[in-house]
Formats: C-alpha cells, sequence, structure tokens
C-alpha cells in the first residue's frame, strides 16, 4: 500500500510542480508590475476627506449621507470674517422683523447657533458642534447675504474616514477632496488659504 | 532691475489675490471692537488619526498574516479561530472596516488607470501583502485576518452544504463583482465594493435601513452556509484565489500521507476538497474529447458575445459617472432636483459647457472600451470556467482545492494521520 503511494506521488506531480512554480513566478511579477506602475503616484501620508468651500453649494445633502448620525460634516465660523451683523442671515429665518434669540426666529433646526451681543452694534456668533448637523442652512443665508463667515468643513472628530466617503458620492459640486492627514482642514479667514483657492 | 520687477510682479499678485479674496467675501465691514476690545474666540480643530497608526496597522496586518502562517504550519485550529477573533476586534470593531484590503482593490485600480490619483503606501501594502502570502501559503489572509472573512468564520455554527451545481453558479459572481468594480473605479465613478460592504455597518454599529438589512441577512445565512461573502461575493477573493492556486507551501489535510480514508470528505463546509477521481475510461475519454471540441468552438462566441454586451451596456453604465450625469443634466429639459444642484455647481464653477460635454464624451468612450474588453474577458472566463467543469483529472488522495481553500485548518483534526501525530491514536490499531 505504502509504495503505490509513493509511485503515484512521483513523476507527473514534480512536472506539475515546475509549472505551478513557474505560474506562481509569473503572477508575482505582475504584482510587482502593479506596484511598480503606481509607485509614483504613492504618498507616504495617508489622506482624508475634506470640503473644498469654494466648490459647495450649500445643497444639504452633507446632513443626511454620511455614514455617521449626526453627520461628521460641521459647520465653521471664521470669526475674522464675520461683520458680526445684528441682523444674521445665518441665524434669522428670511422676514424677521425683530432680531432677538427667541426660537421660533432661529434659522438653525437644531439651536446649534448662539448669539451674543459684544458691543454696539455687533453680535457674535457661535456653533455648537455638538448639536450641529450640518444642514448648511445657516452657511446659505451668509453665504447669499453676508461676508460667507459660515463654511462647511468635515470635522475630524467624528469622522471615520471611509475610503470611499459616501458624501463624496452624493456631492453634486465635487467639493469633497483628500488632504493630507497633516493638514486635514481647509479654513477660512486664513492666509495660508489664499494659495489653495486656485 | 530683474529684482525690482520681480517684487513689483510679486506685490501685484499678491494684491490682487487679496482683493479677490476680500471682494468675494466682505460685504459688512469686519468691527475692530474699539470699546470693547474683543478678541476673536480661538477654536481648536480635532486633528485626524495620526499618520503614524497606519503604519502601525500595516505592522498588524503583516504580523497577522505572519502569525496565521504559524498557526497553520503548527496545524493548530485554536490559534487559528484565536487569530481570527483578534482581527475582528482590531480591523473590525477598533479599526471600522477602512481601509481594507478588499477595498483597497479599488483605489489600487484608480492609481493604475488615473496618473493624477494619488495613492497611500499603507494601502498600496494592505492591497499588496495578502496577495503575496496567497503566492506562497494559500490564503491564510482569508482565514483568520481579513475582518470580513474572520467574522464569519466565526459565526458558522451548523454549516449545511449547498448543492453542487448551485455553488458552481453562484461562484462566478465575484468574477462579474470583481469586472464592475474594476470598471467604475478605472473610471473614477465609484467604489462599490466599499458601498456595499455588508459587514461594516456592523462595525461602526451604523448604517443606512437598507444597508442594515444586507448586513443582517448575510450574517443570518453565514449561521448556517460557510462564509456566503467571501465564497459567492467577494471581489478581492478571485485574485487571492488566482494567488492561492499556484502557491508552493499550502497546507495539507494530512500531516503525512493520505491514506485515502475519506474521514475528511465531509469536514470542510466550504466544498474545498477535492476527492479521489479514477482515470477516465476509453469510452468517458472519447465523450471527453467531443464535449471538449464543442467546447472550443463555441469559446470564440462567447467572448464576442460578451464584448457586444459590454459595448451595449457601456452607455447605460457611465450614466453612474457624476461627469456624464452633470452634462446629461446640462442638456436635459424638465430637471430633477438632483440635476438643478448638478448645473448649479457647474454654474458656480464657471467652466465652460462644451469643456463639460468633451469631457462627459471621454469618460463615454472610456466606458465603452473598458466594458467591452471586461464582457469579452467575461465571455472567456466563462468558457474557461465550464471547460475546467468538464475536464477530469486523474487524482488519488483527498486534496484541498488551493483555489477556494479558506485555509481555516479545520478538516486537519478529521484525518486519522492528524490524530496519530498527536498521539490521540495507536499505530497499530490504526494499521489494523
Amino acid at each position: 500500500m505504502d509504495n503505490q503511494i509513493t509511485e503515484n506521488a512521483d513523476t507527473p506531480i514534480t512536472r506539475r510542480e515546475a509549472l505551478r512554480k513557474a505560474v506562481a513566478g509569473i503572477i508575482f511579477l505582475a504584482i510587482g508590475a502593479a506596484g511598480f506602475t503606481v509607485f509614483g503616484r504613492t504618498r507616504k501620508k495617508r489622506t482624508v476627506w475634506q470640503i473644498d468651500h469654494t466648490k459647495c453649494i450649500q445643497c444639504g445633502r452633507c446632513a443626511t449621507q454620511c455614514v455617521v448620525t449626526p453627520s461628521a460634516v460641521k459647520c465653521f465660523h471664521a470669526f475674522n470674517v464675520c461683520g458680526y451683523c445684528d441682523l444674521c442671515f445665518g441665524y434669522f429665518r428670511p422676514g424677521t422683523m425683530e432680531f432677538d434669540t427667541t426660537a421660533e426666529k432661529e434659522l438653525c433646526p437644531t439651536h446649534a447657533l448662539k448669539r451674543k451681543f459684544i458691543e454696539e452694534p455687533y453680535y457674535e456668533y457661535t456653533v455648537d458642534k455638538d448639536k450641529c448637523i450640518g444642514c448648511s442652512k445657516c452657511v446659505k443665508g451668509c453665504q447669499t447675504f453676508g461676508n460667507g463667515s459660515f463654511y462647511l468643513q468635515v470635522d475630524h472628530e467624528h469622522c471615520v474616514n471611509c475610503n470611499e466617503c459616501s458624501i463624496a458620492k452624493a456631492c453634486p459640486s465635487n467639493a469633497f477632496v483628500r488632504l493630507p492627514s497633516d493638514n486635514p482642514y481647509m479654513l477660512k479667514g486664513q492666509t495660508k488659504e489664499v494659495p489653495r483657492r486656485t | 532691475m530683474r529684482n525690482i520687477s520681480k517684487i513689483l510682479f510679486l506685490s501685484a499678485v499678491i494684491m490682487l489675490g487679496f482683493s479677490s479674496f476680500v471682494t468675494a467675501v466682505d460685504r459688512f465691514p469686519r468691527p475692530d471692537f474699539t470699546e470693547t476690545k474683543h478678541q476673536h474666540p480661538v477654536v481648536q480643530h480635532v486633528q485626524p488619526r495620526p499618520a503614524v497608526l497606519e503604519y502601525v496597522d500595516t505592522a498588524v496586518l503583516l504580523a497577522c498574516l505572519i502569525l496565521a502562517v504559524l498557526a497553520l504550519r503548527s496545524r493548530s485550529r485554536r490559534n487559528m479561530s484565536l487569530l481570527a477573533l483578534f482581527s475582528v476586534i482590531y480591523f473590525g470593531f477598533y479599526k471600522q472596516g477602512c481601509v481594507c484590503s478588499v477595498g483597497s482593490l479599488q483605489n489600487m485600480t484608480q492609481a493604475i488607470f488615473q496618473s493624477d490619483f494619488f495613492i497611500p503606501l499603507v494601502v498600496v501594502l494592505f492591497f499588496v501583502l495578502p496577495l503575496i502570502f496567497a503566492l506562497f501559503f494559500g490564503r491564510v489572509f482569508c482565514a483568520a485576518v481579513c475582518p470580513l472573512g474572520s467574522l464569519q468564520e466565526t459565526l458558522l455554527i451548523k454549516p449545511v452544504k449547498v448543492p453542487v451545481w448551485l455553488e458552481k453558479l453562484l461562484r462566478f459572481i465575484p468574477y462579474l463583482y470583481l469586472s464592475f468594480a474594476i470598471l467604475l473605479a478605472a473610471t473614477g465613478t465609484a467604489y462599490i465594493i466599499c458601498q456595499f460592504d455588508p459587514f461594516v455597518s456592523l462595525y461602526r454599529m451604523n448604517g443606512s435601513f437598507n444597508m442594515l438589512v444586507l448586513t443582517g441577512s448575510i450574517i443570518g445565512i453565514s449561521l448556517f452556509v460557510g462564509r456566503p461573502y467571501c465564497r459567492f461575493i467577494c471581489p478581492y477573493s478571485v485574485l487571492l484565489n488566482l494567488c492561492s492556486k499556484f502557491s508552493s507551501w499550502h497546507t495539507a489535510i494530512t500531516p503525512d500521507k493520505c491514506v485515502r480514508c475519506g474521514l475528511c470528505k465531509d469536514a470542510c463546509p466550504y466544498g474545498a476538497i477535492r476527492f479521489p477521481e479514477p482515470e477516465a475510461s476509453d469510452v468517458e475519454n472519447k465523450k471527453q474529447k467531443r464535449l471538449l471540441k464543442i467546447l472550443l468552438l463555441i469559446w470564440p462566441f462567447l467572448i464576442i458575445v460578451g464584448a457586444g454586451a459590454g459595448l451595449f451596456s457601456a452607455e447605460a453604465l457611465s450614466h453612474l459617472n457624476k461627469t456624464v450625469e452633470r452634462a446629461e443634466s446640462l442638456s436635459s429639459g424638465q430637471k430633477t432636483p438632483w440635476q438643478l444642484d448638478l448645473v448649479t455647481a457647474f454654474r458656480q464653477t464657471g467652466a465652460a459647457d462644451k469643456d463639460l460635454y468633451a469631457q462627459a464624451t471621454r469618460i463615454l468612450h472610456q466606458f465603452e472600451i473598458g466594458s467591452t474588453v471586461i464582457g469579452g474577458g467575461l465571455g472567456f472566463l466563462l468558457g474557461l470556467y465550464i471547460l475546467r467543469m468538464n475536464i477530469r483529472r486523474r487524482q488519488d488522495d483527498y486534496l484541498p482545492d488551493r483555489g477556494l481553500c479558506f485555509s481555516c485548518g479545520r478538516c486537519h483534526a478529521y484525518c486519522p494521520r492528524e490524530q496519530l501525530r498527536l498521539k490521540k491514536l495507536k499505530e497499530e490499531n490504526n494499521a489494523g
């Protein structure tokens, strides 16, 4: 019985084995070739998702398309761009006549925007990120009638950095870009923003 | 002189930059708070996961692959299961999925086909390492490192055999899936593997209703059918299968020699054990030869039909691409809200219509070429698949099918030679 087994395992197997090694070598080379092709396009740094706010059209999909609930996209506020207006089009619903902080006058659906008196006639607006859902209502208001100091950014406290961002997939303006992870924000009102505008 | 002109030029550029920046934004003057000397609040932005940790992940991947090989070499099913559990916890629940080797396949494809697409080194390593290990040792990545595979491996409680004909039919799905994934990634359209990853919503404990239903059903099935995702869906498995098929140090069922007892034949829940086949008789041989001739005749036909079907579906497929969709929505009369947004966004960029149309036409051409090639390739593969099903090769021993075997090591314990090795059986008992 034992003899038979060794006999069978003799010549044909070695030929098959040699063929197997040859094909394995070819596949190895193919993997190497694929690696070599992308080698010039390889970056040492990991990339993260971010919103290019110059492309954003405030469609509101960031609030609903994110895999994280509430969305990892938050409203950021560039204070040095803000006019500190009494009538803030990001804060008040259109048609508001008296500018006070009663809830029915707020544009923000989640009460995430805070309004604080600084000095006559200036008011400061701050975003409570825990409440913000990234719906971009305030961004649209400020962008259309004000200085545009509200803008959307991916908050990396919440973003899980999917391989393909599901908001990027649904974004009509291709505003989602990949940035190197050591420079993960496109902040407004900062000098380093200027060269990035192109 | 040159210096002065340079400075002038630079200052002009800077002024221009600033002026456009300021005029585009400032409708209201920015206050200087002369009374209260109010300072702008300072906001700290959270930094993403540091890049160093990504390299730690790669090191963990490499370590896990080596450990899996060691567990397989030492024929320890227990160690393999522990490693699988670790992978579920680390790559699954801790890392929450991205980037995984299965998905990295799309990044690689896009990087190969688009020269302006940059790919992090970590992603390349995640793609390449499992394949290289499969090329030498078999699919050890599937066995206990892949977070998707490990989860299904752990979930399998009562394996049910899938009928052979159904299994053979379903096994063709990964090829289709891979083709679509490559086509859509190469054109920069979508990453469908990530979009329809059924386990990521479990690992993140979050997801849309449809995805949760998909997750639930796949998990439900994988309690009774061994690795339904790996066997019948996973597109990366096609590549691993190919590499593993030619692996030199693939695991064997028996530690030394096969005694052809057949005790292992029900051991594999994945249908990856090949049974001994006798030499075909002359009558059978004649029959096979005739069948082969017919198959060889219809093979070119399959390729042509595949290519034709690819070309035919190219236009429909190209509508998945956002640029094509954008061009489409520019010209369409009655616009949906989505199309209106697309047009608004396009108008904001200030680009010319004809550039967009040219771009869309280029992408359409890419789709035409891509889906024709892929359709033809699928036809070729289908022919090969049918051919392989009908060719019988003589085989004496019970052997794992190197391509299909997940290297989980379940079959080891079924082999009486293994029991001998572990000294759980005595030699003379067995010989008698």
